[in-house]
């Protein structure tokens, strides 16, 4: 068991022989994971959406300015019973120019505009499609809404729902290709290190041969370094994507699309991690056994 | 200890070794002599695993090279230690470092190998010197250290390719009465080399020549006839 730990350590610690050739393989690592991470941060922030709002639709409702609070109460109260509404959200002037300055971020006060603000009072209704004709449906409910007491103006994107698929569905089909060619890339550039790693040591495994070392014992660190690698870029590349996660995390949180954008749930972290230390294992092997 | 029939080695159309029947017994001391370019090494590698059985037959130590796979190998070797004529040691760590790493990587434990290593140095003169790195050393001490890397595992077979080149008369005579002792705890050897003089000192040893790829009993450098 000593032995087993004494060349665990061994393994890590001859990587660092030659610290610029670790330094640029884990960077080249921690780029590639961090580009795959990216991408699966993507497909499931889409996943996400499509999950929360698959076969909805929403209608955007613009009352007439001169529609009195009281008439605004009667009519939103009766939104939620209308057929098909799922969710409804309203927004008197003064809510909305709250959402307007919000969306301007930081820079832009309207508070002076309280109380005369010049958005008209709005709802995003929130409808669950039926499975079949569902556009038929939908522009009829366009028309009862627009028969709501001083309703200006409704508005809806019908293409909104099928976008979203279409999107999941090019990202799901592109997401085996794109991660084999990180995962390739990754193993090239961990087989490449090891490679180096041999023939710069060409004369030392040469001596541990003819001294009686066992195959294990000869490549076992090497297969170390590998995974090792293979750990610290990914660990490197998840934190990165952290970061970036932390910079991205509001910036589609605005109206109309109020999107937070998730991190990349544990078990896609710690696969990628995973995934990472077994390609540089077999990359090593690759590179051993050539 | 070794069995040898009818083994023959080539290098691509060039024939190193031809038709080449020898037998040791165990226990024995046999100097391998001849010229440069006889093949000597090329039958040293042969008996430690280092190049392939082409044609004919061998059996070192108990093991069948015919059949022994590269992937036990590292057992052979642990019964043969080999002092090899560029000493090949790790020349960036200390004395003591290459001379315990045979003992290393049979998985010995710390305290046995500390006892060990400090032994065979002492037995050639390197005590003082175990902390220090081989490249500071001469090429009489780095051929001693080789020497002690070999010994310390105490092996069944000492196979020794010109391990007198780079010492003096002195040490060279030194290094041969090392071998002796080993030898006298029942170490089988065999020293490649075309020194006379050290063949003379062992009277006793048998003698063989490889000249041009062929072996036969004797010295044909105009030593004693074993």
């Amino acid at each position: 068991m000593s032995v087993f730990f004494h060349l665990i350590g061994q393994g890590v610690r001859d990587l660092f022989r030659a610290p610029w050739s670790l330094c640029m393989t884990i960077a080249a690592i921690t780029l590639v994971s961090f580009l795959g991470g990216a991408f699966l941060m993507l497909v499931h922030n889409l996943d996400l959406q499509i999950g929360s709002r698959q076969g909805n639709v929403q209608f955007q409702v613009y009352w007439k300015s001169d529609v009195t609070a009281e008439e605004l109460k009667e009519v939103w109260s009766g939104l939620s019973s209308m057929e098909g509404v799922v969710n409804v959200r309203t927004y008197t002037p003064d809510q909305a120019l709250g959402v307007l300055a919000e969306s301007f971020q930081k820079n832009v006060d309207l508070e002076w505009m309280k109380g005369r603000s010049p958005l008209p009072p709005t709802a995003l209704v929130e409808c669950e499609l039926p499975q079949d004709e569902g556009k038929k449906w939908a522009a009829g409910m366009v028309k009862r809404l627009e028969g709501l007491p001083k309703v200006d103006k409704v508005t809806f994107n019908p293409l909104q729902v099928d976008l979203l698929t279409s999107w999941v569905g090019l990202t799901k089909m592109a997401f085996w290709p794109v991660t084999g060619f990180l995962l390739v890339v990754v193993a090239l550039v961990v087989g490449n290190t090891i490679k180096l790693a041999l023939l710069a040591r060409r004369d030392e495994l040469e001596i541990l041969r003819f001294v009686g070392a066992s195959r294990a014992y000869i490549q076992f660190p090497l297969l170390v370094g590998g995974a090792f690698q293979g750990l610290l870029g990914a660990s490197l590349a998840l934190g990165l994507l952290k970061l970036l996660h932390h910079g991205i995390e509001d910036m589609f949180n605005v109206p109309p699309l109020w999107i937070t954008i998730s991190f990349l749930p544990q078990v896609h972290s710690l696969a990628i991690v995973a995934i990472l230390a077994v390609v540089g294992v077999l990359s090593s092997l690759v590179a051993i056994r050539n | 200890m070794i069995s040898i029939s009818k083994l023959s080695y080539s290098f691509g159309r060039q024939l190193a070794l031809k038709d080449i029947n020898f037998c040791m017994k165990q226990g024995e001391f046999v100097f391998l002599c001849g010229p440069s370019g006889a093949g000597k090494t090329t039958f040293m590698r042969l008996l430690h695993g280092a190049l392939p059985v082409q044609r004919g037959k061998a059996d070192v130590a108990g093991y069948d090279l015919n059949t022994l796979p590269e992937s036990r190998k590292h057992l052979l070797r642990r019964d043969v230690s080999v002092v090899f004529q560029d000493f090949k040691i790790l020349t960036k760590q200390t004395v003591f470092a290459n001379v315990a790493l045979p003992l290393k990587v049979r998985g010995i434990g710390q305290h046995i190998i500390e006892k060990r290593v400090r032994a065979v140095l002492r037995s050639l003169h390197l005590d003082k010197k175990a902390g220090a790195p081989c490249e500071e050393l001469s090429g009489g001490e780095q051929q001693r250290v080789a020497v002690a890397r070999a010994v310390v595992v105490k092996p069944k077979l000492l196979l020794a390719d010109e391990p007198t080149g780079n010492l003096d008369h002195e040490l060279s005579m030194r290094m041969m009465d090392i071998f002796q002792q080993f030898h006298k705890f029942g170490t089988s050897i065999m020293i490649a080399t075309h020194n006379r003089e050290i063949m003379a000192r062992m009277a006793d040893a048998r003698i063989v020549t490889l000249e041009d790829g062929v072996m036969r009993e004797g010295c044909a450098l105009g030593g004693g006839q074993s």
